[in-house]
């Protein structure tokens, strides 16, 4: 009796903050060294400073301590517009596709179905090394040059079964009376979908947009091994970089990528939440 | 006779996961009139919802046909059937409003804006929730819900309105409220319901006429009273209400006057037509119909036995007794207001006595 209440009134949240420590305690490091004006050894606090911002978008000369070369600002503006630009369009190719599959999978017989799912879920299992070379022999072989435009492709290979997933979980919760519902108050099938089925499952269709949007500007297996010379995206730049030594300017644009992660994030749930 | 539905013959069957085939409806043929209350009644399983799901287009009949306002609508579309269902769990749009929920079927089809605000406050004032309007469905009640279900469904003026076990989700008190409430609202818009319960009871007190099924056949169709008073065969006389069946033999026939011997010797004579020499037949006693004491007439039927059990059921005691030549026999008794000690304790002797008049004749067996 005594153990157990000492167990929940001490030991558990001395866990619960060691588990948080654990998980947060290195990213919110990223954040303090990017504001650390101390250029050799970031361990070590010397004043504030934005001058790692600065660098990274090119307000102040890069030093030859720097992990940016000279030019290299224009080279992270291009990576950054190449990521948004594959994010964007990845989202909206696999967002269409992604809840078509999951409506067409839930709604209609067929046989095989079963197996059809599974194929649906193997993107998702699938070690993302193997799914990059297989990528690559892929387009080589056929003879399609590496550029945005094969990242794109590759990226719509996995991320439409992320978005199955998701919105298959939303239309599983549906009630399925709701649309003999509506159908039986005179609703033909379109009008079904329109005024019924698509704003229920909505907030899976987003959430899984979302999903689908920051896995694409994450990704970094895949599409290292995808990309072209001059179609490189914002994780491959930065992994470039990390190359030639961890600098504090990765710091900074690890710091301006959180925050736009959970922005992104924030809004999912915000959206979740409202139902 | 103005029939607004007509079904004849259907048929349908389902196919079972092992290869077999389940006929869920049997030749099943119904009129309904304008302005009446039918319900469908049976077990579990029956065919009920089948046959309920077939009026409204979900479901394809394999073979039969159904009319509805004299328009054969057998393979139309149930989004083009004018009729609408009041479903079990209510199937409300929980992504909108009270009012949207309601008018949804006039927008749908296109009615204009002004009307439909009309039309749905007049209907959301007629369920009683006027000015619930802006309110979101899960802000309410199940009884209110079940109010929002109605509302949406009578508001395009369907020519009939289906209603699958719409009270099962509801608790005892709010279930018979509603069951009042129900059959005031039909009575006032004048539109056929077509209401599925299990429960006999609810469709004793509710229904104009009431469709008894069992293994997708119709049993029985009729009148509340008439199911009662006068099933026609074995399994209506067990579903609907409780009943002592006695097994009887006929020994003599005249006309439509016979004799009949029961298991325990006795005899008494019944009115019946179509009876044969040595024919079995069951004999249904109500429970409410046996006195206590021994008979005064000698055609009226005398038992023997020990009270085995004694249910309190509000107004009346069910009692149980084993006669003396080991069936099982229900009576009902209601102490008088002078006398509230209970009629009968498990264990005492008593002698029963069920009038000639009670005894009806039951010459058909349970039909599968
Ligand atoms: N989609 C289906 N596929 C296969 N069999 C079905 C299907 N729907 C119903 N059945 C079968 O048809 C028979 C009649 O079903 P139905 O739903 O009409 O019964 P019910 O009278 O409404 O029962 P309950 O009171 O339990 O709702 C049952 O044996 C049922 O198992
Ligand atoms: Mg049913």
């Amino acid at each position: 009796m005594k153990i157990k209440k000492l167990l929940r009134s001490s030991i558990l949240p001395i866990y619960g903050y060691f588990f948080f420590a654990f998980v947060y305690a290195p990213i919110l490091l990223i954040v303090v060294f990017s504001f650390n004006s101390n250029p050799v050894n970031m361990m070590i606090w010397e004043n504030f400073t934005f001058d790692w911002y600065r660098a990274i978008f090119g307000l102040s000369a890069a030093t030859t301590e720097s992990a940016l070369y000279l030019d290299s600002t224009d080279q992270l503006y291009e990576a950054v517009k190449n990521s948004l630009t594959i994010a964007l369009t990845t989202t909206a190719i696999s967002t269409v596709f992604g809840t078509a599959i999951a409506l067409a999978v839930a709604r209609f017989r067929f046989r095989l179905k079963p197996f059809y799912r599974a194929l649906m879920f193997m993107p998702m299992i699938m070690p993302d090394i193997l799914l990059g070379i297989a990528l690559l022999i892929f387009f080589v072989s056929v003879g399609i040059q590496l550029s945005v435009v094969t990242i794109i492709i590759g990226h719509c290979t996995f991320l439409i079964s992320y978005v199955f997933i998701v919105v298959s979980a939303r239309i599983a919760d549906m009630d399925d009376a709701l649309e003999e519902a509506a159908a039986d108050l005179g609703a033909n099938s379109w009008v079904t979908f329109r005024r019924v089925t698509f704003p229920m499952i909505l907030p899976g269709v987003i959430g899984g947009a979302l999903l689908a949007f920051i896995i694409s500007m994450d990704d970094l297996v895949i599409t290292y091994f995808i990309a072209g010379v001059d179609s490189q995206t914002l994780p491959v730049f930065i992994f470039g970089m990390l190359r030639r030594g961890i600098k504090p300017e990765i710091n900074a644009i690890a710091t301006i990528m959180l925050l736009f992660s959970l922005i992104i994030a924030s809004v999912g749930l915000y959206l979740r939440s409202r139902k | 006779m103005n029939s607004i539905l007509g079904i004849k013959d259907a048929t349908k069957r389902y196919k079972t996961p092992d290869g077999g085939t389940i006929t869920a409806l049997n030749g099943v043929s119904l009129d309904v009139a304008q302005n009446e209350f039918v319900t469908l009644l049976g077990p579990s399983g029956c065919g009920k919802t089948t046959l309920l799901r077939s009026i409204s287009g979900f479901e394809d009949l394999e073979g039969g046909s159904i009319e509805i306002d004299g328009a054969a609508v057998t393979h139309l579309p149930a989004h083009k059937r004018p009729v609408n269902t009041v479903f079990q769990r209510y199937a409300l749009f929980p992504h909108l409003t009270i009012a949207r929920n309601v008018a949804f079927s006039l927008e749908v089809a296109g009615t204009d804006k002004e009307d439909t605000k009309r039309r749905v406050g007049e209907m959301l004032e007629l369920v009683g929730l006027a000015g619930y309007g802006d309110r979101k469905i899960t802000q309410l009640s199940g009884g209110q819900q079940q109010r929002v279900a109605l509302a949406r469904s009578l508001v395009a003026r369907p020519k009939i309105l289906l209603l699958d076990e719409p009270l099962s989700a509801l608790d005892k008190n709010l279930r018979q409220k509603m069951q009042q409430e129900l059959k005031t609202l039909q009575e006032e818009v004048g539109i056929a319901f077509v209401f599925v319960t299990h429960d006999q009871e609810e469709a004793l007190t509710m229904s104009d006429r009431i469709v008894v099924l069992s293994g997708g056949k119709i049993q029985q169709l009729g009148a509340p009273e008439d199911l009662y008073r006068r099933p026609e065969n074995e399994f209506v006389a067990g579903f609907v209400g409780e009943g002592n069946l006695l097994d009887a033999k006929i020994t003599s026939v005249d006309g439509t006057r016979a004799t009949a011997v029961l298991n325990s010797g006795q005899r008494t004579g019944i009115t019946h037509s179509g009876l044969a020499q040595n024919q079995a037949v069951k004999l249904l006693v109500r429970p409410e119909d046996v006195e206590v004491g021994a008979p005064s007439n000698a055609d009226d039927l005398h038992f023997k036995g020990r009270v085995s059990q004694v249910f309190f059921v509000g107004t009346d005691y069910l009692v149980h007794v084993t006669t003396d030549s080991g069936a099982e026999f229900k009576a009902t008794l209601r102490p008088s207001a002078h006398n509230r000690t209970s009629l009968a304790s498990p264990g005492t002797e008593i002698s029963l006595t069920v009038p000639q008049s009670a005894l009806h004749v039951i010459t058909e067996e349970k039909v599968v």
